[in-house]
C-alpha cells in the first residue's frame, strides 16, 4: 500500500501504516489500550476517493492513502472549531445551570478531579472504564448534542469508582484528571521519569515515576506498557506513594538510651549493631523482608549464614505463601507459579480460590474480571461473596476451615465420573490408581454437611473444569493460611493434575503472591531450610558450593521459622534478632505474644521506613529506604524479575538497605564491598544456575521469568513443559484435619484479609489519601448473626477470641456467610491480630489468619 | 457488549437481560441491572423512554400541518418522527389509524402480493435448499430496499462463510424514515412473508435463530409479527427456525445496521465502524444478517420462483420496489412500481396526481436523508443508480406553498434531535445546521458531515438539503 505515495507494509490498522509512513495524522480518542473507536474522527483520511478514519480501518494492500489533501486540512481545521464551539457552548451552559446545581466539576474525590466543560466526548474514559477495569462509572448520557458524560449525578466519591485511574491516564482533555497532575507548578513541576517496579502487591506492575523538577519528590505516577500491567495501575500502585516523603519517614538512626530511642549518627549506630551482634554471635535471627529487593535479601541471608553463622533466617513467605511453595514442590517438584499472567487471557475457565483479586491484586483481578466478560468462565471458592464470586459461573461458597474436604470433593467427581485425562495422568504422573480409590469416598453429598455447599454445585463446577480446553487456577491466602494451607495447596495440583493442566500455556496453578518481593526474598534464600535458587541446606554437596563462593562455612542443618524463632526466645536459644522492613507486631498473629516475646530480647534491631510498633520495642533502628529511593530488582508472582530503579534520594540521613546491610557485614567481620546492587546481582548469578542468564541488562523492559540457565535463554514463562522438575508429579491423598478453631465454643469465625485501598499493616497507604477512601476499620457481618446479639449497622462491638480481643464498627452485610465474619489488617490499633490464633500450617508453619473461632459483642 | 455480560452475571441470567424493556416497563433506577450511568445513558437515548409524545412531526405531518408553509407551527415542533400514517397526515398516536391505501402499477405485484387480494400466505415457506436460495437471489440481482441498496446474495454469502457456531438472522422493521410505511403495511398484512424471508435467509447462511425488530412507533406490527411467528411455529413452517420479536424505543440511528444490534441487546442505539460488517461480527460476535422488511418479503417470491437458466423472470422480480407517497397527491399509499419507473408516472397513475387546483412544487423523495427533486425533474427514473439517495422510497410531495427554508429546518431540525452524538462531526455540526448564515458556511459544514461523520445519517443528513442548494440556491437561508 501507499501513504502520500510512499510504500509501505500494509499492516494493522490504516493509522499504524500513516504512523509507520510517518505521515502526519491527528488522533484525539486513540489509546493504545483501548481497540479504536472511531468516534473523534480526527483520523479521516482519503483511501481510493473515499473518506474514512484511519484507526477503524484495516490496512490492505493496493490501498493508495492521502493524509494532506487540502480538503483534508480544511475538514480537520472545520473539525477542530467544532470541537472548540462544543466546549464553550457547553461550559456557558454550564454556568447558566451553576445556580441550581453546578454539575460541571466534581472534586469530592481524592485524587480525581472532573471538569465537564473540558469533555469532548471522546469516550475514552467510559471505555477505559469498562474495557480496562471493567467498572463502568461512566457512561454517556442524553442523546446528539445534548450528549453529556455522566457517572450517575451525584458526588463521584460516591460511585463505584475503584480509583483506578485509567479514565485520567486515558483523558485527552484534563476533563478528568489526576489531582496530583493539577498540583504540578513551580517546584512540583515535573523533571525526569524513572522506569520502575511497583512496591505493593506481588503483581509487580510497572510504573513510570515522575520526579520533580528540583529532583526531590516523586510527584506523579503513571502505569508503563508492560506485558504485566499493559499501562494500567490500581489506587495504590498510581497514587499512594506519598508515604516516600511523609513526615513520619525515618531520617536518622535511632538508639535506646536510658529507656528513649535517641537520634544518633550512623557511626555511633553502627558501631552499637556490631559490638552487640558480635557478642550475641550463635543467639542470632534474622528476618529479611519482601518488601526489599532481591539483592538486600540475599545479603540478608548470606550474612545470617555464612557471616553469623545460622540458618534462622526466614521472611514473610512464612506467613503468606510458604505453603504454596511446599505443596507446589512436593507436587510438582518447584514450589512457585507454574504459568504467567499473561495466561489469563488464553485461558478459558478461571478458577480463583481463596483470593479476592479485585482488592488484593487489582490488575491480576481486572484481568481476569475482563477474560471472564469476553466469554471466559470462572468459578470462585471463597466464604465470601468477592466481587469475582458476583461475576462468577459457580461460586463455591464454603465454610472458612473446609477447603479440604471441598477440594477432594471436586476431585472426586472428575474420578467418580471419569471425567479426568487419562493421557495426561499415564504419561505425566504417578500414584494416580492408589490416589483414585482414595478420594472416592469424598462424594460432593458426603462433604456437602461439613463444608457447605451444594452438592449440585460441586458437580457443575467439576464438570466446568473437565469441560475447560484451558482451565487455569489461581490462588491466595484463602487456600495456604489454614492448618492443612500446604496440603491445600497440594490437592489444587491434583485437580490440574486430573485435568491435565499443566505444563502448556493457560493453565497451571499459580499463587498469587501477596507482596511485591515474595517470591524474590524466598528465591534468594531467606528460609532457614532452603539455600538460594531452593537448595537445601542439608545438601552437603550444594551448601559446599555455597561455602566456597562465600569463603566461609555455615550449619549443616536448617534453622528456626519465624513461629519457632519467637518461641527460641523463650527458651533463650534466640536472643538477639535482626528484622528488615517488617512490623511483625502489627502483622503476626497473637500479637500480645509476640510483642512480649520481642521485648524480652537482649538485642533487636529493626531497619525500617516509620517508627512502627516492633520499631518502638527495638533498641537500635535504622532508617532505610522505600522502593523509589534505591536500585534492585523485584520478583512477582509469575517468577518475572524486574528491575527496580532509584527515582529520588532517602530523606535526612535514611539510606538504601544494601548499603546498611553492606557496612553491617563488613563491621561484623564479613567485608563486603560491592559498589552496586548490580554488583551484588551478579555474584548471586554465579552462584543459582537458574539466574545465571538474568543480567541487569538482559531485564531492561520486561524482565525475564526465572529459570533463565543462561545468557542466551528467554526465560521460563511456563514451567513442567515437557516434564516435571521433580520427573513425574506426585498426586496427594489428603485426609481432613479440621482446625481446632472449628470445635470451639466460640461460635463465629473470622477471616481477615485486605481491602482494596490498604495494604498489610497500613504503614504505607494510610499514610497517603487512600485514607479518605477507607478512612476505618469495619468488621463485616451477616445481619442474622448481628440480629442474634442486637447489633445495628455502625455498631461498635468488641471481637473475642481466645488469645485477645479487637475493637471495631460492625458493618452488616450478607457477602459473608452466616456464621462467618471478616475484617481487615490494616488497621493494627483495632487489634485484629490480637484476636488471631497460634495454629499454624503442619508442613510450613504459616499461620492460620483466615480461621479464627470468636464471638462477638455489642460494646455499651 | 462486556457491560451486558457484566450485567447478566451480576443479575444470574442465563441470557443477558434487554435494559430497553426494563426500562420500558418503568420502576426505580437500577431496575435494568446495568450500572447506574450506562442505565441512564440508555433511558435518555432512547424518546420513548423518557419522554411522551402523541403528535406526529414527521414531513408528511409537518407539511398537512402547515409548518413547512409558513402558515402553521414551527418546523421545529418536537414530537414523534413519524407513526407511519403519512397518508393520513397529520397523524397522532391518540387517534387509530385508518388502513393503509395500497395499488401496483405492476401487472403482477411481487412486494404487495398479499395484500392486494385474497392470497395462501403460508405457501411463502415452502423454500428450496440453501444453495438454491442464494443462485436464485443472485440471479434476481435484489438489493437492499431499505436504502444502502446493497446485493443481497452478496451480503449473505459473507455471513455463510465467515466461521462461527451459529448465525443471526435481524429483520429491520426500524422503518424510520418520515414518508416511509410500507415495512409497517407488511408487518401488520403480509407478517408471514418477512418470516419466510427470514427463514430463507437462515437456510442459505446456517443460522439457527432471527429477529424481527420492530421500531417502538409501530406497537400493532409488533402484535401481528409475533401472532404469525406462533401459527408458522405451530405448523411446523418455520423448520426450527427460532424467531422472537423486539421492539424499539424511538431513535432514528437505531435502523443503522450496526446501531440496530445495539439496540437489539438493549443499549444506546450507536453505530460502530465498519469493519467488521455485521455480517462478519454482528448479534453476540456471531455472523448476522441485517436485511430490510421489504427486502425480505420479496425473497421468498423471488426464491420460489423456479426460472430456466439463462432467463430473466426472476430478475424482474429482483426489481420489485414498494414506495410510499404522501403530501400533495389526490390518493397517498403505497404504491408497487418496478425500479425505473419516472417518479411522475409514480405520482400520476400511482397517486393520482396533484389535488385540484394545488400544483406541485418539489418531492422529498427516500426521507431526511434523501433527494430533493424539483417539479421539473419529476421525469427522473426511480431507481438507485438515476436518482442515487432514494433510500426506503418514501416520497413526500410538496405544493407552490412550501417555503425553502421551512423545509430546511425541518431537515436540520430532524437532524440535529436525531444525531445519536457517537461521533464528533455529527453531534456538534447537526446541531449547527440552522446557524449557518450564508450558503458557502453551510457548504463547510455539509462537507465536514459528509466527509467526517460515522454513519450514514451524518453523511447522508447533508444530501437533500445539498440538492436544496443546487435548486433554490440562497433560499435554505431565509
Amino acid at each position: 500500500m501507499h501513504v502520500d505515495g510512499a510504500p509501505i507494509a500494509a499492516q494493522g490498522s490504516v493509522l499504524d501504516a500513516c504512523r509507520n509512513a510517518k505521515a502526519n495524522v491527528p488522533t484525539h480518542c486513540k489509546d493504545e489500550r483501548l481497540q479504536a473507536g472511531g468516534h473523534c474522527r480526527g483520523c479521516i483520511v482519503e483511501i481510493d476517493g473515499r473518506y474514512v478514519a484511519a484507526c477503524t480501518t484495516p490496512a490492505r494492500d493496493g490501498m493508495h492513502v492521502l493524509t494532506e489533501t487540502p480538503r483534508l486540512l480544511a475538514y480537520r481545521e472545520h473539525l477542530g472549531t467544532l470541537v472548540e464551539q462544543e466546549k464553550e457552548e457547553r461550559a456557558a451552559r454550564s454556568v447558566t445551570q451553576a445556580s441550581v446545581v453546578n454539575r460541571s466539576t466534581d472534586e469530592s474525590h481524592p485524587y480525581l478531579r472532573i471538569d465537564l466543560d473540558k469533555c469532548t466526548l471522546c469516550r475514552l474514559c467510559v471505555r477505559a472504564c469498562a474495557d480496562l477495569q471493567g467498572q463502568f462509572v461512566f457512561a454517556v448520557k442524553g442523546r446528539g448534542a445534548e450528549s453529556e458524560l455522566t457517572w450517575g449525578g451525584g458526588a463521584f466519591s460516591e460511585t463505584d469508582c475503584v480509583s483506578c485511574g485509567a479514565c485520567a491516564s486515558a483523558c485527552p482533555t484534563g476533563a478528568i484528571s489526576d489531582i496530583d497532575r493539577a498540583r504540578l507548578k513551580g517546584d512540583r513541576a515535573l523533571g525526569r521519569t524513572v522506569r520502575t517496579t511497583c512496591s505493593y502487591c506481588g503483581v509487580g506492575c510497572q510504573l513510570d515515576a515522575h520526579v520533580s523538577a528540583t529532583g526531590d519528590d516523586v510527584v506523579q505516577i503513571d502505569g508503563a506498557a508492560s506485558s504485566v500491567n499493559h499501562g494500567h495501575l490500581c489506587v495504590k500502585g498510581r497514587y499512594a506513594h506519598g508515604f516516600t516523603r511523609h513526615k513520619d519517614r525515618l531520617r536518622s538512626p535511632l538508639l535506646r538510651k536510658g529507656g528513649v530511642l535517641t537520634e544518633v549518627g550512623w557511626d555511633e549506630a553502627l558501631d552499637y549493631a556490631a559490638r552487640e551482634i558480635g557478642r550475641l554471635r550463635g543467639s542470632m535471627a534474622g528476618l529479611s523482608s519482601s518488601r526489599c529487593t532481591n539483592e538486600e535479601n540475599y545479603l540478608v541471608q548470606k550474612w545470617m549464614r555464612a557471616g553469623l553463622g545460622t540458618n534462622h533466617v526466614d521472611c514473610c513467605a512464612r506467613v503468606c505463601h510458604a505453603p504454596s511453595a511446599a505443596g507446589l514442590r512436593r507436587a510438582f517438584g518447584t514450589g512457585a507459579a507454574t504459568n504467567s499472567l499473561a495466561d489469563i487471557e488464553r485461558s478459558d475457565l478461571l478458577f480463583v480460590a481463596g483470593s479476592n483479586a479485585t482488592e488484593s491484586h487489582p490488575i491480576t483481578g481486572a484481568r481476569v474480571k475482563q477474560a471472564v466478560l469476553r466469554g471466559a468462565k470462572l468459578v470462585v471458592v471463597d466464604p465470601r461473596r468477592t466481587e469475582l464470586a458476583s461475576i462468577a459461573d459457580v461460586h463455591l461458597m464454603l465454610r472458612p476451615g473446609t477447603n479440604v474436604p471441598l477440594l477432594n470433593s471436586l476431585a472426586a467427581v472428575l474420578v467418580l465420573e471419569d471425567l479426568v485425562d487419562h493421557e495426561f495422568i499415564e504419561a505425566r504422573t504417578e500414584g494416580f490408581a492408589a490416589y483414585a480409590a482414595f478420594v472416592r469416598a469424598f462424594t460432593p453429598e458426603a462433604t456437602e454437611a461439613v463444608t457447605g455447599v451444594a452438592a449440585a454445585d460441586v458437580r457443575l463446577a467439576a464438570r466446568m473444569l473437565a469441560a475447560a480446553r484451558a482451565p487455569m487456577q489461581l490462588h491466595g491466602l484463602g487456600m495456604t493460611e489454614h492448618v492443612q494451607g500446604s496440603e491445600s495447596v497440594m490437592l489444587l495440583c491434583n485437580l490440574a493434575l486430573l485435568c491435565g493442566a499443566v505444563g502448556s500455556l493457560g493453565v497451571g496453578v499459580n499463587p498469587l503472591r501477596g507482596q511485591n518481593n515474595v517470591q524474590g526474598a524466598a528465591d534468594m534464600g531467606c528460609q532457614p531450610d532452603l539455600l538460594p535458587g531452593y537448595v537445601p541446606v542439608t545438601d552437603t554437596g550444594a551448601r559446599a558450593r555455597f561455602e566456597t563462593a562465600w569463603g566461609r562455612p555455615m550449619p549443616a542443618e536448617a534453622g528456626l521459622t519465624l513461629p519457632r524463632m519467637y518461641e527460641a526466645i523463650d527458651t533463650g536459644v534466640v536472643r538477639g534478632m535482626y528484622l528488615l522492613g517488617e512490623d511483625v507486631v502489627a502483622t503476626d498473629p497473637d500479637a500480645s505474644v509476640v510483642a512480649r516475646r520481642l521485648g524480652a530480647l537482649e538485642l533487636l534491631i529493626v531497619q525500617e521506613l516509620f517508627l512502627s510498633e516492633t520499631a518502638k520495642l527495638a533498641h537500635l533502628v535504622l532508617p532505610g529506604a522505600s522502593f523509589l529511593e534505591k536500585d534492585g530488582t523485584f520478583t512477582n508472582g509469575e517468577r518475572r524479575i524486574q528491575r527496580v530503579r532509584k527515582a529520588i534520594d532517602p530523606p535526612g540521613g535514611a539510606r538504601a538497605d544494601w548499603e546498611i546491610l553492606c557496612d553491617l557485614m563488613t563491621r561484623t567481620g564479613m567485608p563486603q564491598s560491592f559498589a552496586s546492587p548490580a554488583a551484588i546481582w551478579d555474584e548471586l548469578r554465579t552462584v543459582v544456575p537458574a539466574f545465571r542468564g538474568a543480567s541487569y541488562a538482559r531485564l531492561e523492559g520486561d524482565g525475564l521469568q526465572w529459570p533463565v540457565p543462561s545468557e542466551d535463554h528467554d526465560g521460563t514463562p511456563t514451567l513442567h513443559v515437557d516434564q516435571f522438575v521433580r520427573g513425574r508429579a506426585a498426586f496427594s491423598e489428603v485426609a481432613f484435619r479440621p482446625s481446632p478453631a472449628l470445635a470451639s465454643a466460640r461460635p463465629l469465625q473470622l477471616i481477615t484479609g485486605r481491602v482494596l485501598a490498604h495494604y498489610n499493616s497500613g504503614s504505607m497507604t494510610r499514610r497517603s489519601a487512600n485514607v479518605a477512601l477507607a478512612p476505618h476499620d469495619a468488621l463485616e457481618m451477616h445481619p442474622k448473626d448481628a440480629l442474634a446479639r442486637g447489633i445495628r449497622d455502625g455498631d461498635r462491638v468488641v471481637v473475642l477470641s481466645d488469645y485477645g480481643e479487637a475493637h471495631v464498627k460492625a458493618f452488616l452485610t450478607d457477602s459473608v456467610r452466616e456464621g462467618t465474619l471478616f475484617l481487615s489488617f490494616h488497621f493494627p490499633e483495632s487489634g485484629t491480630n490480637r484476636v488471631t490464633s497460634d495454629l499454624v500450617d503442619g508442613i510450613a508453619d504459616t499461620p492460620e489468619y483466615k480461621l479464627t473461632a470468636v464471638d462477638v459483642r455489642l460494646v455499651d | 457488549m462486556s457491560v451486558l455480560e457484566w450485567t447478566r452475571r451480576r443479575l444470574h441470567l442465563a441470557e443477558a437481560p434487554r435494559p430497553i424493556d426494563a426500562l420500558r416497563e418503568g420502576g426505580a433506577r437500577g431496575v435494568s441491572g446495568l450500572p447506574i450511568a450506562w442505565e441512564d445513558g440508555v433511558r435518555t437515548f432512547y424518546d420513548q423512554l423518557h419522554e411522551l409524545q402523541t403528535a406526529c412531526v414527521g414531513t408528511a405531518c409537518a407539511s398537512a400541518r402547515h409548518a413547512l408553509s409558513g402558515n402553521g407551527g414551527s418546523a421545529e415542533t418536537p414530537g414523534i418522527h413519524c407513526l407511519g400514517r403519512c397518508y393520513e397526515a397529520p397523524a397522532s398516536i391518540l387517534t387509530r389509524a385508518r388502513p393503509i391505501p395500497r395499488c401496483s402499477l405492476a401487472p403482477t405485484p411481487v412486494v404487495l402480493r398479499h395484500v392486494l387480494g385474497p392470497t395462501r400466505p403460508l405457501d411463502d415457506y415452502g423454500l428450496p435448499d440453501g444453495e438454491t436460495i442464494l443462485a436464485r437471489l443472485e440471479a434476481s440481482g435484489l438489493r437492499g430496499r431499505g436504502g444502502a441498496a446493497y446485493p443481497t446474495a452478496a451480503k449473505w454469502r459473507v455471513a455463510a462463510r465467515t466461521e462461527a457456531p451459529d448465525r443471526f438472522v435481524v429483520a429491520n422493521g426500524d422503518e424510520g424514515d418520515p414518508g416511509s410505511y410500507v415495512d409497517r403495511l407488511l408487518l401488520e398484512e403480509a407478517p408471514h412473508s418477512v418470516l419466510a424471508g427470514m427463514l430463507a435467509c437462515a437456510r442459505a447462511i446456517g443460522a439457527s435463530r432471527g429477529i424481527v425488530f420492530v421500531r417502538g412507533e409501530y406497537p400493532e406490527a409488533a402484535k401481528r409479527v409475533s401472532v404469525a411467528i406462533e401459527e408458522a411455529t405451530a405448523t411446523g413452517a418455520l423448520d426450527g427456525f427460532a424467531v422472537s420479536v423486539l421492539v424499539g424505543a424511538g431513535s432514528y440511528v437505531a435502523g443503522e445496521e450496526t446501531a440496530l444490534l445495539r439496540s437489539i441487546e438493549g443499549l444506546r442505539a450507536e453505530p460502530s465502524p465498519k469493519p467488521p460488517f455485521p455480517a462478519e461480527r454482528g448479534l453476540y460476535g456471531l455472523p448476522t444478517v441485517v436485511q430490510n422488511i421489504e427486502t425480505l418479503s420479496v425473497v421468498p417470491a423471488i426464491v420460489r420462483a423456479e426460472t430456466p437458466a439463462g432467463q430473466t423472470g426472476a430478475r424482474s422480480e429482483g426489481r420489485a420496489k414498494a414506495v410510499c407517497v404522501s403530501g400533495a397527491v389526490v390518493s397517498p399509499g403505497v404504491v408497487e412500481i418496478e425500479l425505473g419507473t419516472p417518479l411522475r408516472d409514480v405520482l400520476v397513475a400511482g397517486a393520482g396526481g396533484a389535488p385540484a387546483g394545488r400544483s406541485w412544487k418539489m418531492a422529498l423523495v427516500g426521507g431526511p436523508m434523501g433527494r430533493v427533486v424539483a417539479a421539473h425533474e419529476f421525469d427522473v427514473a426511480l431507481s438507485y443508480d438515476a436518482l442515487p439517495g432514494m433510500g426506503h422510497g418514501g416520497i413526500v410531495v410538496f405544493d407552490e406553498t412550501v417555503r425553502i427554508r421551512r423545509l430546511a429546518e425541518h431537515l436540520f431540525a430532524f437532524a440535529a434531535s436525531e444525531s445519536c452524538g457517537a461521533c464528533t462531526p455529527c453531534r456538534v455540526g447537526t446541531a449547527k445546521l440552522k446557524e449557518m448564515r450564508t450558503v458557502a458556511d453551510l457548504e463547510r459544514l455539509m462537507e465536514t458531515l459528509e466527509m467526517g461523520s460515522m454513519c450514514g445519517f451524518g453523511q447522508g443528513a447533508p444530501r437533500p438539503i445539498r440538492d436544496l442548494v443546487r435548486l433554490y440556491g440562497s433560499e435554505v437561508l431565509a
